[in-house]
């Protein structure tokens, strides 16, 4: 996970941004990919709203996060500004976590474990977006571009490596596939909304017409 | 607005909106939709489909200090990096490794565009 923030900070100090804004986007938007999008896009001179739209369909995974967590996490009397906080720190470490050991613990300990772990992460992104941000300044060539490659390197192999059935690596296809295309096709503001809609749904599409891809 | 304030609010309004929305969204919905429906399924295959896109964006039209070394490179270490995943009894972290290794190694030997 610490690899991911790394990233973050390294491609923002690239996109012309502040260390605050690379840091403040760890605590706030609290999503490596969500990041990356929007550093990248604004990176190459994309449109704001263009960033906002990819970002957010980035971002739908965590509402079903938030939902299948939700039932081991709220207690009864728990107030609003309570869960959003504990909404806030869902992401995917934080949620595959939860979702393992929660169900086993007694109520009661849950929250506190929850939230210790979360600030954990937090914390250590937090550091590695900072030293992300400084190293890519401060290092040779070659060991600033190894940096920002270690975010693709990072996510390519997770993601392959965390593929459960057909459809998830069908899924990867599409998207790594289809990106070239949809640059051409729709240019550099536009490409990962178009591709992660249209290839996401075409890997859909092919796990509900062929059950076996679903496996 | 102050110039130095435009990278906040770019965060604020690209970033931390669409993310604390959907957030939100599930604390609000968690009784009652189903999470293992069939519109959920395709909501995370196109998340992963994003994630995916993404790493292609990142290799494909990279951030300018990586535009400096070859593209058959970029792609070159995250199919090593692939390979070493699976070479390694599935680990990702060796697979990492194995990846960034070769592309830092064949980084210092080209030299920078």
């Amino acid at each position: 996970m610490g690899f991911s923030f790394l990233g973050v900070g390294s491609l923002a100090r690239d996109a012309g941004y502040p260390l605050g804004a690379a840091l403040a986007s760890t605590l706030f938007v609290w999503a490596a990919p969500a990041q990356l999008i929007l550093f990248g896009t604004l990176a190459s001179g994309g449109l704001v709203l263009a960033a906002a739209l990819a970002v957010g369909l980035s971002a739908i995974r965590l509402m079903p996060m938030v939902m299948s967590v939700w039932p081991h996490l709220r207690r009864p009397g728990m107030g609003i500004g309570r869960q959003l906080l504990l909404a806030h720190l869902v992401a995917a470490t934080t949620w595959i976590e939860s979702m393992r050991r929660l169900p086993d613990m007694a109520p009661a300990a849950r929250v506190p474990f929850y939230l210790g772990f979360a600030s954990a992460c937090l914390g250590l992104s937090f550091v590695m977006t900072g030293i992300g941000f400084v190293l890519v300044g401060a290092l040779p060539p070659a060991l600033a571009a190894g940096l920002l490659c270690l975010t693709p390197i990072y996510f390519g192999v997770s993601m392959v490596g965390s593929a459960r059935t057909r459809t998830d690596l069908l899924a990867i296809l599409f998207g790594f596939g289809l990106l070239p295309l949809a640059q051409r096709l729709v240019g550099m503001d536009f490409d990962l909304l178009v591709t992660g809609l249209v290839g996401g749904t075409a890997a859909y599409g092919a796990g509900r017409l062929a059950p076996a891809w679903r496996r | 607005m102050s110039e130095a304030l435009w990278p906040y609010l770019v965060i604020l309004l690209a970033g931390v909106l669409p993310n604390e929305a959907f957030r939100i969204a599930g604390v609000f919905l968690s009784r009652g939709v189903s999470e293992d429906s069939e519109l959920f399924r395709w909501i995370r295959i196109m998340a992963t489909t994003l994630l995916a896109a993404l790493v292609a964006r990142l290799l494909f039209t990279p951030a300018a200090a990586l535009a400096a070394y070859p593209l058959e490179l970029r792609l070159g270490a995250l199919a090593v990096g692939v390979a070493g995943f699976f070479v390694f009894r599935r680990s990702v972290i060796a697979g990492i490794l194995v990846g960034e290794a070769v592309f830092v190694a064949l980084s210092f030997w080209i030299g920078p565009a």
